[in-house]
């Protein structure tokens, strides 16, 4: 059970980073666009 | 089918972006149902191209969410063919920012319900006592169970989409490499097309939605998401201060002539008094305004320039009303249209106010004057600078024409040529024009740098000066100022097809320049070079044959903010003027001046001018000087001698500016229908 837990932990974690990252991806990108 | 022709992981891409494409669609079909105006409802072709656009909003965010998870599976970790992790983890990532995603829709929707407003910046306030938020968050809507239902969402979404990830990488033939390499070159055109988002010179951007003076229309369009962003993203401008606003009150609403001042609400409306410059009978005459590109002061004829670079505007302004000292308040074409639409200068340090979504629902005496028909025309595209948005939606029946809608072909990032855009604009003017008179404002953009002139330039003769003598005089090559000179020579054309159409006996045109240009300027006052000035100083003409007939040279200075007004006053109409211009032909206004803000290094300061002197001061209120607009060394200050006109200047100018800052969030129509 234990393994399983850290597993969705660690997953969750990324993905937030992940999300973080494509969030200021997301920024960069309409700045540059909206010129 | 499928399996056999596409590969396994952009498959899933496909599957992914449909399934949240729906999503998206279903939030629009619902924010659409729940907000829309029965009072003023939306027709079917509205709704409907607000729907296409709202899609490829939201076609671009999801890419963009996509985007990083394609190019993270070029990592072998991270790619679902190779590891069982990997594809455990991108459903469970996917999911995840989905109910992200969701929730903002839920917030956005919650705000709209309560403000109707999509949420932007302003918003941010909010995060600054987070714990207060979160609890009247709480306390009005069902959170926790939103948040359960959220999670839900993740799990069951995560579970689909790894069965599905894993059918679509199990299931996959060996395709050869040739056959990957065509899939990822088709990949990567659907999401540079779909990240572009339009067939146009510029991008898709924010300001598109703002097509349309319907409200809904527009709200309706927007991704809530990138909304935000976009708004986040131009809100650099410093913040107005009421108090300051306030201590400079009694001097503004008095410059302003405000008839009934009140600090308390800061109250800057009044009326514009109709000063007609002529008989105009029972038909107001039509209206050109012409915003001329880059057209400086001291590269006129008539400001004493030997190269003769404009003989048609020189030969007009001998008939009309010139204001020989007209100064924008602001560099750059973008600021000159906010300043002349809203007759507030643009304050925002690096980026510009039409970029800012407030730039959206602000009042503008433009729209204010009724029994006009209104056009704008502009070469390039309304997309530049976002300026759609200011132009289109604060203007109500509004036809704007920009590219796509000539003819002629464009002859660089600038859009068509002058000539060609005076030539159609007037031809689309004939042929659209009703009973009414119009008003018509025309932006040309050509003068512009690589300075081209195009093949069709007909009897344009092209000159050649020796560089010393261009640079002596203001222009800093040949094609600089033959670009100044077919400017010039288009505005010619223009006034041979109205003269030559009778309309030139019933219309007024009113002529500036969006900004001035730096150089040596030996026949100016050593003051305009000292103090940059020359990059601010453009000529204002009011031409109107048919109707003055007694033409002056006026050197009262004066700007962009007034030319609305002035229009106003000049075809007579008693309108609301709410912001900082003043009707140049008014006689009640003794003493005129010229409000400039200038930068200096990370300085910023103000600079107004009145017939004689120049105050400056920065921003901060130090530094304050007073010069003499006329003096042979015009550095040297005179505050000394003049201690209670530096005050007066200097505390004009800095309440000029406190009052801009405030009113770019206080000039909102609707602000002023609740105050009727």
């Amino acid at each position: 059970m234990l393994p399983r837990i850290k597993s969705v932990a660690i997953q969750l974690a990324l993905s937030l980073l992940f999300l973080v990252l494509t969030v200021g991806f997301v920024f960069f990108f309409e700045q540059k666009i909206n010129g | 089918m499928l399996a056999r022709t596409i590969p396994g992981r952009l498959r899933f891409l496909c599957t992914a972006l449909f399934l949240a494409l729906i999503l998206l669609t279903g939030l629009r079909i619902a924010f659409f149902t729940a907000f829309h105006d029965t009072d003023t409802p939306l027709g079917s072709g509205a709704i409907a191209s607000a729907f296409w656009l709202g899609f490829r909003f939201d076609l671009r965010l999801l890419l963009l969410l996509l985007l990083p998870m394609v190019l993270l599976w070029r990592v072998p970790r991270l790619n679902p063919t190779r590891t069982e992790w990997a594809r455990r983890f991108w459903p469970v990532h996917l999911s995840f920012m989905t109910a992200c995603m969701v929730l903002f829709y839920v917030v956005d929707f919650g705000n709209y319900a309560w403000l109707r407003e999509r949420v932007d910046a302003s918003r941010l306030s909010d995060v600054e006592n987070p714990w207060t938020s979160l609890k009247l968050v709480w306390q009005t809507y069902p959170l926790g169970r939103a948040l359960l239902g959220l999670a839900a969402f993740v799990a069951v979404s995560s579970w689909f989409l790894r069965k599905r990830l894993t059918r679509c990488v199990e299931e996959e033939p060996d395709f050869s490499a040739k056959y990957r390499r065509v899939a990822t070159v088709v990949t990567i055109l659907v999401f540079v097309c779909g990240l572009y988002g339009k067939v146009s010179f510029y991008p898709l951007r924010w300001s598109d939605a703002f097509g349309s003076t319907h409200r809904f229309q527009s709200h309706l369009a927007l991704n809530p998401v990138l909304f935000f962003i976009d708004s986040v993203l131009a809100s650099e401008d410093v913040p107005f201060d009421r108090k300051r606003v306030k201590s400079h009150y009694d001097e503004v609403a008095a410059y302003l002539g405000v008839d009934e001042p009140d600090p308390e609400t800061l109250n800057f409306s009044r009326r514009v008094r109709p000063t007609p410059v002529g008989e105009y009978g029972t038909r107001r005459p039509n209206v050109y305004l012409i915003q001329l590109e880059s057209f400086a002061y001291q590269q006129t004829g008539l400001s004493g320039n030997p190269l003769d670079a404009s003989p048609n505007f020189d030969a007009i302004a001998k008939e009309g009303l010139l204001f020989t000292r007209f100064y924008t308040p602001r560099d750059g074409t973008a600021r000159a249209v906010y300043a002349t639409l809203t007759g507030i200068p643009d304050t925002i340090k690096h980026r510009t106010a039409t970029r800012n979504p407030r730039a959206v629902d602000q009042y503008t005496i433009f729209d204010a004057l009724s029994g006009y028909q209104k056009f704008y025309f502009l070469g390039m595209s309304a997309g530049w600078a976002n300026l759609r948005g200011l132009i289109s939606k604060n203007v109500r029946g509004l036809k704007l024409y920009e590219e796509g809608a000539f003819k002629s072909d464009r002859v660089d990032v600038w859009g068509v040529s002058d000539l060609h855009l005076f030539e159609e604009s007037f031809q689309i003017l004939q042929a659209e024009r009703g009973d009414e008179p119009y008003f018509v404002y025309i932006q040309c953009s050509a003068n512009h740098p690589p300075h081209n002139i195009p093949e069709d330039k007909r009897d344009f003769v092209v000159k050649e000066e020796d560089e010393e003598t261009l640079v002596e005089n203001g222009f800093d090559h040949n094609r600089a100022y033959n670009s100044y000179r077919f400017q010039d020579y288009a505005l010619g054309h223009l006034m041979k097809l109205v003269r030559e159409a009778g309309e030139l006996e019933n219309s007024i045109f009113f002529l500036f320049g969006d900004n001035g240009m730096r150089g040596k300027i030996r026949h100016m006052p050593p003051a305009e070079e000292a103090f940059g000035l020359g990059n601010y100083h453009t000529p204002f003409l009011i031409y109107a044959p048919g109707f003055i007939k007694e033409p002056k040279v006026i050197d009262a200075p004066c700007g962009q903010l007034d030319i609305l007004p002035t229009i106003a006053g000049a075809v007579g109409a008693g309108v609301w003027n709410r912001t900082l211009g003043r009707n140049l032909l008014d006689p009640r206004f003794k003493e005129h001046f010229a409000f400039i803000q200038d930068k200096r290094g990370s300085a910023t300061r103000v600079m107004l001018m009145d017939r004689d002197y120049l105050a400056r001061i920065n921003i901060d209120g130090s530094n304050g000087r007073l010069y003499r607009y006329a003096a042979e060394k015009p550095r040297e200050d005179v505050s000394d001698q003049h201690p209670e006109l530096a005050q007066r200047l200097t505390r004009l100018g800095l309440g000029i500016y406190e009052t801009s800052k405030y009113l770019q969030y206080h000039n909102a129509p609707s602000r002023y229908a609740e105050e009727e």
